[in-house]
């Protein structure tokens, strides 16, 4: 079975996108990120806590300290 | 010899990290917030400037500490008891606010829309961290939610 990264990057830059946003956008940026976790669980029995939690449990730390790094090489 | 008796402030956040400096300035914050929501509806507008003051430095806190450093067992457990509690109060936060129309956020430069996905963040990132997520589940949402659908 082919996984599907480019679902689960999508999902994870827009839970980047959620933890890195200032307080005065997180109400756009959390609007966002659940209209995409909504899309992706269709049709399946999870609910979007549970594809949340799975993302922020399994992958986000990685793709956090990923992201602040090609940030800081951009930034040089 | 008698054992010394912790003061309140001791008891609520447990141990030698209400002192800590990388705490300590949230841990005044969350003290003082638990006294102030419970006063008069005056002070909800000051309250929810300390939350956010004390939520944005949580999120310093969590990028130091716990995404870009491997922390200390201790470190991990009291940064998640002070989301926990920040979630809470962030929780009450919002029921005072919404008992009243005379409070406006404007003021902050933030919509009541925001304050509720701040305090959705810190509960999304403690229910994260103490939920129960089986190897049965996460097989299941990865096979089905991103691998490819038959």
């Amino acid at each position: 079975v082919p996984d599907n990264k480019e679902a689960r990057l999508k999902l994870l830059e827009l839970l980047y996108a959620y933890s890195t946003a200032p307080a005065a956008e997180k109400a756009e940026a959390l609007a966002e990120l659940d209209a995409a976790v909504d899309a992706a669980r269709a049709g399946t029995m999870f609910s979007r806590q549970d594809i949340k939690d799975h993302l922020r449990r399994n992958y986000f730390p990685d793709y956090y300290r990923l992201r602040r790094m090609q940030e800081r090489g951009s930034a040089q | 010899m008698s054992t010394p008796i912790p003061s309140q402030q001791e008891i609520t956040f447990g141990d030698e990290f209400a002192k800590d400096p990388d705490f300590y300035f949230a841990t005044q914050l969350i003290t003082r917030m638990q006294r102030e929501l419970h006063q008069q509806r005056r002070h909800l507008l000051m309250v929810a400037s300390r939350w956010l003051i004390a939520y944005e430095y949580l999120k310093q806190l969590e990028e130091r500490l716990l995404l870009q450093e491997t922390p200390l067992e201790k470190e991990r457990r009291f940064f998640q008891a002070t989301v926990t509690v920040m979630a809470g109060l962030g929780r009450l936060l919002i029921a005072r606010l919404e008992e009243t129309d005379s409070v406006k956020l404007d003021a902050l430069g933030i919509t009541h829309a925001d304050l509720l996905a701040c305090v959705a963040e810190l509960a999304d990132i403690d229910r994260a961290a103490h939920r129960e997520i089986t190897e049965e589940l996460t097989a299941k949402i990865e096979s089905e939610v991103f691998g490819a659908r038959q």
